[in-house]
C-alpha cells in the first residue's frame, strides 16, 4: 500500500467519506430524510387530529381522510425502515472498509519504519493504537457521526416546521422564536457539557489504563512482590491510583446530573404549549396545530442525550486520530537509497570507516569513530564488555540502522547506497536471543527464503543438526513452536535458528553466540551445526566460546564503542592486557593455559 | 451506542455460573458494604422521579380537551403550563439528585471492592498465579468489579422502569382498556430483538470478537518479530497475512454491525406505526355517535405508547448485561472466599536475629496432588555455609528455593531457619530475612534506579549507585541512554538479558538479606560478567549462608558443599573433590554438563555417553 500523508487529524478521519464521495452524498442525503421523516410523522399525527375534531364537530364517523393520515404515518414508518437501513448499510460498507484498511496501512507503516522506530515504542502500545485507537477513530464516524448528522436534522427540520406554522396563518413567527432561542442554546449547552465531559473523561480513561497496568505488573511480578515482602507497598500503591481513578469517575458521572439541555426542551415546549393553546383558544389556530406543535418537540425527546454523547464520541476520534496520524508521520532517519547499487561484492572486505551511532538523539554514542576491516572471507571474533558496541556492529551490518557518521563498506560500497532488500538478502543474522514465531517449526525454518521447497527446508535442518530433535516432537516438522507449553530449550531454538539462515544463504553472516552452559551432547551438535553454517562466507561472531577463539583468523576487542585491539588469539595472548584480562575469566581458561603451559595442548 | 463496555454488553455473553442467583443476589448486596444506605436513597430518588415522569404527558392531554371547550380562560391553560413546567422540573430535580449521589457511591462501591479484590489477589497462594494468566487477574481486578457496579445501576434503573412501564399502561388503560391492549402490539417486536440479539446476534458476535482477536494476536506476534521480518526480508508476507486475517474480521464484523444497524430502524419505525396504530383506534373511540375518548386522550394515548414502548425495551435488553454482572460477582466470589493456604499462624512470631541457616527435615512436597516434586527431603545447611544443588531439569531444585521462600508449604516435614520452625515465624521477617534471585528475572516498569530500589526502599542514589560500581552492574547501567534513569519497558525489552539480570541481582543484594538463594541467577550472563558478579559476591556476601542453583563448574566448584538431586530426591552431597572420587551421579552429571565447559575436545564417546545420560532421565532441556 502507498503510504499517504495525512495532513491533520481531521483529514485522517475524514479519509473514510473521501473514498467514496458518491456513497456519502447519498448517505447523508437518506440520513436527512429519515430526519424528515420522523417529524413529519408529528405533522401527520396533528393533521389526523384536526380530521377528528371534524368528525366531532359533525358527528361524523371516521372520515376517509382521518384512515387515510393513519395509513400515511405507517407508510412513513415503513418508507423511514428502508431509509435508515440503506444508510445504516452505506455506512457500515464506507467506515468498516476504512478501519480494515486504515489498520492494515497502519501496521505496513511502522512495520516498514526501521528498528530505531521499534527500539523507541512499547509494542503493546502499537498494538492497543492498531486496534483501540482505530476502532475508536471509526467509531467517531460510525455511529457517532452518523447519529449526530440525524439528530442535529430532526432539530434543524423540527424548528423549521414549527416556524412554518406561523407562516402557514399568515402570523407574527412567534413560535419561529420560540424555537430560534431554544435550539441554539439547547445545542450551545449540549456542545458545553460534551466539551466539560471530555477532559474529564480522558483522564479518566488514561487511569483506568494506569490502573490496568499496574495491577498486570503486579501480577505478572508477583513473585518478586512475594520474595521481597512488599505486598503492603504494592497495596498503597494500587490505592493512590485507585482513589484518583474513584474521584475522576465521579466528577465525570456528576457532571451527566443537573443536565440543562433538558430544561432548554422543556423552557421551549411550555412556551409553545401556551402560544399554541392561546391561539386555538382564540380560534386562530386548529387543535391540530398545537398537537402538531407538542409532538414535533416531543419527537426531539429522544436524543436528547444521545449528541452530547456522540460529540464526545466525535471528539475522542479527533484525539485518537491526532495520536495516530504522529506515529504515522514519523521520519525514518535511514533512507532507501533512490537506486540501489546492484553490483557489489559481498565476498569484498568489510570496511569500518570512522562510523559513530548513537541510537537515539539523546543517548551516548554506542560507536565512536571506529575503524575497522575485516578481510574477505575471514573468520572473525567480537568480544568485550557489556555494551560496547559488538552488537552494534552486527546490526549496522544488517543496515537496521545507519551509521550517525561515517561509513560502513562493503567490496568497496557504502551500505546507505544499497536498499535494505538488498542488503538483507546478502547479510544473514542469527541472533542472540532467538526469535521464533508461533508458526510450525517447518514455517519457523522457511521464514528464511520465499517459497522455499520442503527438500530444501529438510536439508537445512540436517545441516543445522536439528532433524533428529524435530522428529521427536509430538508432530515433527508440523509442531506449532509456543503452542499449549511447546516450548525448545536454547540449543534446540539456535539450532532452528541455524537452519533458518542456512536457508537463507547468506553470504556475509553474523552470528551472536552468547550461549549458557549447555550439556556436551548438544553443545556437540551445535559445534558442527556452527561449522556447517559458517562454511563458505565471511562470519562475524559475537562470542565467549573459548574454542571460537582459538579457531578465528581475528579477533576483535571493542569496549565503549571503539576497537581496542584485533589479532589472532597467540598474537593477543601475548600483546594485549585486556585480551588476557577476559580470556582468563572465560570458563575452561585456566586449565587450558595451565594444560598448555605444561606442554600437553589438548 | 454500546459505550466503553464494548459491543459484547448489548449482545450479551451468557456464561456458566457455578451460583445461584439467589446467593449472588445476596452477595451483592453484601458488598454493597457502607454504601448500601446512600445507594438506598438514590433508589428512592429514582423511583419518585419515575412517578414524576409517568404522569407529565396528561397535563399536555389535559390542555388539548381544555382549549376545545370554549368557555375555558387562559388562565387555565397557564396553570397547566405551570403544572407541566413544576413536574418536568421536579422530575428533572429527582433524577438529577439520583444521578449525583449514584456517581459517588458507585465509584466509591468499585474502589473499595477493587481494593479488596486486588488485596486478596496480592496474598493468594502463588499455586493460584501460577494457575492463571495475568491477564485473567488483571480483568477480574478491572472489568468484573466494573460489571458488578452496573449490574448495581441496572437494578435501581430496573426498579424505575418497571414503574415507568407500570404506571403507563395503567394510564393507558384507564383512558381506553382498547388503546391500552393496542400498545401490546409492540410486544412481539420487542420479542423479536431480544431472540434476534440472542441467538444470531451472539453468534455474530463471537465470531466477530474471535476474528479481531486472531488479527490483534498477528499484529502483536508480528511486532515482537519485526527485527526478524526485517532480517529475512519477509515483511510483504507478512502483511499479505496480515491482510487475510483483516478481511476476515471486517466481513464478520460487517455482519454484526449490520445487525446492529438494523436496531435502530426497528426501534424507530416501530414507535411511529404503533402511534399509527393507536391513533386509529383511539380516533375510532373518539369520534362517532357513541364517543368515549376526548381528542386529549387521544393525543395521550400517542404519547403514552413511545413511554410503553422504550422502557421496555432497555429492560429486555438490560437482562442480558444484569446476566455478565451475575457473573463477574461469581467470578469475583472465588476469589473473595479463597482464603490463601500459606499465611502467618495467629501466634507467628518474627524470626529471629540470630536465626541463621536453613533445614529441611523429611521434607516432601507436590504441586499437584499425586506427583511428588520433593521426596522425603533431610538436609542442614549451617549459617555462612555456601551451598550448590545440582540435578538435571526436574530434578526439583527450584521448588527447594521457593520452599526456603515459602512461596508454598511442604505437604509433610518441617523447614527450619536457625531453629524456628518457618511455619510459625511471620513471612514479613521471613522476606526480610530471605531473599531470591529467581532464574527468570522481573523488572517493573519504572527506571532502572527504581528497580534497583524495590529492594530496599529506603535506599539513597548514592547507596545505589556505589553497591552497582561494587558489582560491576554500573558497567552495564552506564551504557544505557539514560544511565540509571532510563525507563524500561516491557518487562525490560529495551535492554540485554544480561542487563536485565544484573539489575534484579542488584536489587537483592541491595536488599542486604541473611540468607542468599540464587536460582541460576548468573544464567542468562555470558561467562564473562557471570564471573564479575561473582567476584562482587563473594565481595559483597563473604560469610552469608548461600544457596546456589548453578550450572556452571566454576560457581559448583567453589561451593563448600554440593547437595545433588534427580528426581525429587537427595542422592549424594559433598565438595566437589569428594564427589568426583566417589563416581556416583555427580560424576555422571559433571561428565556429561560440566567438563566440556572447558577448552577440552568433544569426543564422539562422551557425546554418546550424554545422550544415553539424558535419555533415561527423559529431559529434553539443558540444565
Amino acid at each position: 500500500m502507498a503510504r499517504t500523508v495525512y495532513k491533520s487529524a481531521t483529514a485522517y478521519q475524514l479519509s473514510a467519506f473521501r473514498r467514496y464521495p458518491g456513497l456519502t452524498v447519498i448517505a447523508v442525503v437518506l440520513a436527512l430524510l429519515a430526519s424528515l421523516l420522523t417529524t413529519l410523522a408529528s405533522w401527520v399525527l396533528g393533521d389526523a387530529i384536526d380530521a377528528l375534531q371534524f368528525s366531532a364537530d359533525n358527528n361524523l364517523g371516521m372520515t376517509p381522510e382521518f384512515i387515510g393520515y393513519c395509513w400515511l404515518i405507517l407508510g412513513i414508518a415503513l418508507l423511514l425502515f428502508v431509509t435508515i437501513i440503506v444508510v445504516g448499510y452505506a455506512f457500515a460498507i464506507m467506515t468498516l472498509r476504512w478501519e480494515r484498511d486504515a489498520r492494515q496501512e497502519f501496521f505496513e507503516v511502522i512495520q516498514r519504519n526501521s528498528m530505531t522506530f521499534h527500539d523507541q515504542v512499547d509494542s503493546k502500545q502499537m498494538l492497543a493504537v492498531a486496534m483501540q485507537d482505530i476502532r475508536w477513530v471509526r467509531f467517531s464516524l460510525n455511529p457517532a457521526l452518523r447519529n449526530i448528522i440525524t439528530s442535529i436534522g430532526s432539530l434543524i427540520i423540527a424548528s423549521v416546521l414549527l416556524a412554518l406554522i406561523d407562516f402557514q396563518y399568515g402570523l407574527f413567527p412567534v413560535l419561529g422564536i420560540i424555537v430560534a432561542i431554544g435550539a441554539p442554546l439547547y445545542l450551545f449547552l449540549a456542545y458545553r457539557y460534551a466539551v466539560a465531559v471530555e477532559p474529564v473523561r480522558r483522564t479518566r480513561s488514561e487511569q483506568n489504563e494506569k490502573l490496568t497496568e499496574i495491577t498486570q505488573e503486579v501480577f505478572r511480578g508477583v513473585e518478586v512482590v512475594r520474595a521481597f515482602g512488599t505486598e503492603r507497598f504494592e497495596s498503597e500503591k494500587f490505592t493512590k491510583v485507585s482513589k484518583e481513578y474513584e474521584r475522576l469517575m465521579t466528577r465525570e458521572g456528576r457532571l451527566a446530573a443537573f443536565y440543562l439541555p433538558n430544561l432548554v426542551l422543556t423552557a421551549t415546549t411550555a412556551a409553545a404549549f401556551l402560544y399554541c393553546a392561546n391561539q386555538v383558544l382564540t380560534g386562530v389556530f386548529t387543535v391540530g396545530t398545537l398537537v402538531k406543535a407538542m409532538a414535533l418537540l416531543g419527537s426531539l425527546d429522544a436524543f436528547s442525550f444521545m449528541l452530547p454523547r456522540f460529540l464526545l464520541v466525535i471528539r475522542g476520534g479527533h484525539v485518537n486520530a491526532q495520536r495516530i496520524v504522529d506515529i504515522l508521520a514519523w521520519k525514518d532517519p535511514l533512507k532507501e537509497p533512490s537506486e540501489s547499487v546492484k553490483t557489489i561484492d559481498w565476498n569484498g572486505d568489510i570496511i569500518f570507516e570512522n562510523v559513530s551511532f548513537s541510537y537515539g538523539s539523546d543517548a551516548p554514542n554506542a560507536l565512536k569513530k571506529l575503524n575497522l576491516t575485516i578481510p574477505a572471507g575471514s573468520r572473525v571474533a567480537l568480544i568485550g564488555g557489556p555494551g560496547g558496541g559488538k552488537s552494534t556492529i552486527l546490526k549496522l551490518l544488517l543496515r537496521l540502522y545507519d551509521p550517525t557518521e561515517g561509513r560502513v563498506l562493503v567490496g568497496g560500497v557504502n551500505l546507505r547506497d544499497v536498499s535494505t532488500r538488498n542488503v538483507r538478502d546478502a547479510v544473514g543474522l542469527v541472533e542472540q536471543n532467538i526469535f521464533l514465531f508461533k508458526m510450525s517449526v517447518h514455517d519457523n525454518i522457511a521464514f528464511g527464503k520465499q517459497d522455499a521447497a520442503d527438500d530444501e527446508i529438510f536439508e537445512a535442518a540436517a545441516k543445522a543438526q536439528a532433524t533428529e530433535f524435530i522428529n521427536e516432537l509430538p508432530k515433527g516438522f508440523e509442531t506449532v513452536i509456543g503452542e499449549r507449553g511447546m516450548t525448545l530449550s536454547g540449543g534446540q531454538r539456535q539450532r532452528l535458528a541455524i537452519a533458518r539462515t542456512l536457508l537463507q544463504d547468506p553470504r556475509i553472516l553474523l552470528l551472536d553466540d552468547s550461549v549458557s552452559a549447555i550439556d556436551v551432547h548438544t553443545e556437540y551438535l551445535l559445534r558442527k551445526a556452527l561449522e556447517e553454517v559458517m562454511r563458505g562466507r565471511t562470519s562475524i561472531t559475537v562470542t565467549q566460546r573459548l574454542r571460537t577463539l582459538l579457531e578465528v583468523d581475528l579477533i576483535i576487542i571493542v569496549d565503549k564503542g571503539s576497537i581496542v585491539a584485533t589479532g589472532t588469539h597467540d598474537q593477543l595472548i601475548k600483546t594485549s592486557e585486556h585480551y588476557q584480562h577476559i580470556f582468563e575469566r572465560l570458563p575452561g581458561a585456566v586449565s587450558y593455559t595451565g594444560t598448555k603451559n605444561s606442554g600437553g595442548a589438548n | 451506542m454500546a459505550g466503553h463496555r464494548g459491543p459484547g454488553s448489548l449482545a450479551g455473553v451468557r456464561e456458566k455460573r457455578s451460583r445461584s442467583m439467589r446467593v449472588l443476589l445476596r452477595a451483592m448486596f453484601k458488598h454493597l458494604g457502607k454504601f448500601k444506605r446512600i445507594i438506598a436513597i438514590a433508589a428512592v430518588l429514582s423511583v419518585l422521579a419515575s412517578i414524576f415522569m409517568a404522569v407529565d404527558p396528561l397535563v399536555l392531554s389535559w390542555g388539548v380537551d381544555l382549549v376545545l371547550d370554549p368557555s375555558s380562560a387562559f388562565s387555565a391553560i397557564l396553570l397547566l403550563c405551570v403544572l407541566y413546567l413544576v413536574l418536568k422540573l421536579t422530575s428533572w430535580i429527582l433524577g438529577s439528585l439520583n444521578t449525583w449521589i449514584l456517581s459517588g457511591a458507585q465509584a466509591g462501591f468499585v474502589q473499595s471492592l477493587q481494593q479488596s479484590v486486588y488485596d486478596k489477589l496480592l496474598r493468594a497462594d502463588l499455586s493460584y498465579h501460577k494457575a492463571q494468566k495475568s491477564g485473567d487477574v488483571t480483568s477480574r481486578v478491572i472489568s468484573d468489579t466494573d460489571s458488578l457496579s452496573a449490574g448495581i445501576q441496572i437494578i435501581i434503573d430496573l426498579s424505575s422502569q418497571i414503574l415507568l412501564l407500570v404506571a403507563t399502561f395503567i394510564l393507558m388503560w384507564l383512558t381506553s382498556p382498547l388503546v391500552a391492549l393496542t400498545a401490546l402490539l409492540v410486544v412481539p417486536v420487542v420479542l423479536l430483538i431480544v431472540v434476534l440479539f440472542g441467538t444470531v446476534g451472539q453468534r455474530i458476535m463471537l465470531a466477530t470478537q474471535r476474528a479481531i482477536g486472531i488479527v490483534s494476536g498477528q499484529i502483536a506476534e508480528s511486532l515482537s518479530g519485526v527485527h526478524i521480518a526485517k532480517a529475512f526480508n519477509r515483511e510483504s508476507e507478512t502483511a499479505a497475512t496480515l491482510s487475510k486475517l483483516n478481511q476476515e474480521a471486517y466481513r464478520h464484523g460487517f455482519k454484526f454491525m449490520m445487525l446492529m444497524t438494523l436496531m435502530q430502524p426497528l426501534v424507530r419505525a416501530t414507535g411511529i406505526a404503533a402511534m399509527s396504530a393507536v391513533l386509529f383506534v383511539g380516533g375510532g373511540l373518539a369520534v362517532g355517535a357513541a364517543s368515549t375518548l376526548t381528542l386529549g386522550q387521544v393525543f395521550l394515548g400517542t404519547i403514552l405508547i413511545q413511554r410503553f414502548f422504550m422502557p421496555l425495551l432497555s429492560l429486555s435488553m438490560n437482562a442480558t448485561q444484569f446476566q455478565a454482572s451475575l457473573a463477574s460477582m461469581d467470578r469475583l466470589m472465588d476469589v473473595l472466599e479463597t482464603e490463601p493456604t500459606v499465611r502467618d499462624a495467629l501466634d507467628a512470631v518474627p524470626l529471629s536475629e540470630n536465626s541463621d541457616g536453613v533445614v529441611f527435615r523429611n521434607v516432601s512436597f507436590s504441586y499437584l496432588e499425586g506427583s511428588e516434586v520433593l521426596r522425603n527431603i533431610n538436609f542442614t545447611i549451617a549459617p555462612g555455609e555456601t551451598v550448590a544443588v545440582v540435578g538435571h531439569t526436574g530434578a526439583g531444585k527450584t521448588t527447594i528455593a521457593a520452599l526456603i521462600n515459602r512461596f508454598y508449604d511442604p505437604q509433610s516435614g518441617q523447614i527450619l531457619i536457625g531453629n524456628q520452625d518457618m511455619k510459625s515465624i511471620t513471612r514479613e521477617s521471613l522476606h526480610n530475612t530471605v531473599s531470591l534471585i529467581a532464574q527468570e528475572p522481573y523488572l517493573f516498569n519504572g527506571t532502572v534506579m527504581e528497580n534497583i530500589r524495590y529492594g530496599k526502599p529506603s535506599a539513597t542514589d548514592e547507596e545505589i549507585k556505589t553497591l552497582s560500581r561494587l558489582m560491576g552492574a554500573d558497567e552495564y547501567i552506564e551504557v544505557l541512554p539514560q544511565g540509571y534513569d532510563t525507563l524500561l519497558f516491557e518487562e525490560g525489552k529495551n535492554l540485554s538479558a544480561g542487563q536485565i539480570q544484573m539489575i534484579s541481582i542488584a536489587r537483592t543484594m541491595l536488599a542486604n538479606p541473611r540468607i542468599l538463594i540464587l536460582d541460576e541467577a548468573t544464567s542468562r550472563l555470558d561467562a564473562y560478567s557471570e564471573s564479575l558478579v561473582q567476584s562482587a559476591q563473594e565481595k559483597l556476601f563473604a560469610g552469608r549462608t548461600t544457596v546456589v542453583i548453578a550450572h556452571r563448574l566454576t560457581t559448583i566448584a567453589n561451593a563448600s558443599r554440593i547437595l545433588v538431586f534427580e528426581h525429587g530426591k537427595l542422592l549424594e552431597h559433598g565438595t566437589h573433590t569428594e564427589l568426583l572420587a566417589k563416581g556416583g551421579r555427580y560424576k555422571v552429571l559433571y561428565d556429561t554438563y560440566y567438563h566440556h565447559q572447558t577448552a577440552g575436545e568433544i569426543t564422539e564417546e562422551a557425546v554418546a555417553r550424554a545422550r544415553d545420560e539424558l535419555r533415561k532421565i527423559g529431559s529434553q532441556a539443558s540444565v
